[in-house]
């Protein structure tokens, strides 16, 4: 019996990395644009992906990625709006990986779709550590998580490209500043693209889906 | 907060180099860890001997090597930014080139969660 040192040299985030360059890889084959939808639970992820579908279901293919702990009640929120969804449940996972998407790229028509929403684990911390072969990320927060809560978590802003504030028609009756919560993420990133949306009055609803259009990749 | 899940990670490369080593038992591993991940070592190390028990992973040695955060910047600048008496959140916060002061500069390491090398136990003249 004797002692060896073995150098390995396995970055577990790096593994991460390289099976979602390739579902980004794939996703490019078939002209798939993808966006990873993050933000807390009851932030309003599965609403803003309701109404993208709705707005852009006539000219686009849109299919989508519900992960949840239990993530058979978004799908068939999403199913509604007939768009094809394969639910991910984590389980007891707070956050999606590039494994489990890739196998629930196995399970979408590909072919058929121009827009993937890929809907993460409702959180605004684990999700931050792990691509999952997207495009473009998205983080979601609603004013009734207290006008604070940017600040709170800058680590996600930073990885970001476009950071939503939502609910912004109850600001007044949770006491939340939701222009505070703009700036706090413009200092986080300042080259993050921010919105403050509502789906009651349709404030913002507009710029949202510009950004999904004028974000797709050429097409096939 | 996904120590768990980082943990099973962990402990899935280091028990395959393990059994292709032909380990009675694995010592000690060195782990690499960013400082700008989300995991807190304690829990880490907590969650690693939860997921290691009744394996040949038993009694191993997490060392969590800490890895300070170094950036490449547009201006030029290379190397380490002050981290000094800074929490986790102000350093992310904070975050720039300590040379001309580009608060978006590219990050080359601590995100790290890297199996660096594992010292272990094997029989006969390997």
């Amino acid at each position: 019996m004797h002692d060896i040192r073995v150098e390995v040299g396995f970055d577990i985030l790096q593994a991460n990395e390289a099976l979602a360059e390739k579902n980004r890889a794939l996703l490019d084959d078939f002209g798939v644009t993808a966006f990873n939808i993050m933000g807390a639970i009851g932030s309003g992820k599965t609403t803003l992906i309701e109404l993208a579908a709705d707005r852009l279901g006539d000219r686009h293919g849109i299919g989508a990625i519900a992960g949840d702990i239990v993530a058979d009640i978004d799908a068939e929120r999403f199913k509604r709006h007939n768009v094809p969804t394969v639910p991910l449940n984590t389980g007891k996972e707070c956050h999606l990986d590039a494994h489990l998407v890739e196998h629930a790229l196995e399970r979408l028509p590909l072919d058929d779709l121009d827009i993937l929403f890929i809907e993460n684990v409702g959180n605004l911390i684990c999700p931050t550590d792990y691509s999952l072969g997207e495009h473009h990320r998205v983080v979601i927060v609603s004013v009734s998580e207290g006008d604070d809560i940017v600040e709170k978590h800058p680590m996600i802003f930073k990885t970001c490209s476009l950071a939503i504030v939502n609910k912004v028609d109850i600001a007044k009756a949770v006491n939340a500043d939701a222009d505070k919560m703009v700036d706090d993420v413009l200092r986080i990133n300042p080259r993050i693209k921010a919105l403050k949306t509502s789906k009651t009055t349709g404030e913002g609803v507009d710029d949202w889906i510009k950004f999904i259009e004028g974000n797709m990749n050429v097409h096939r | 907060m996904h120590e768990y899940s980082v943990a099973m990670g962990v402990y899935e490369v280091v028990l395959n180099v393990a059994l292709k080593n032909n380990a009675a038992r694995v010592i000690s591993v060195d782990l690499e860890l960013g400082e700008l991940t989300h995991i807190n070592p304690v829990q880490l190390s907590f969650c690693f001997e939860a997921v290691a028990k009744g394996s040949l992973l038993e009694r191993t040695d997490l060392n969590v090597i800490k890895v300070a955060p170094e950036i490449r910047c547009k201006c030029g600048y290379e190397g380490s930014i002050n981290t000094e008496q800074q929490t986790f959140y102000d350093l992310i916060l904070n975050l720039r080139c300590p040379k001309c002061g580009n608060p978006a500069p590219e990050l080359t390491s601590g995100r790290e969660i890297n199996v660096r090398d594992i010292k272990m136990e094997v029989d006969g003249n390997a």
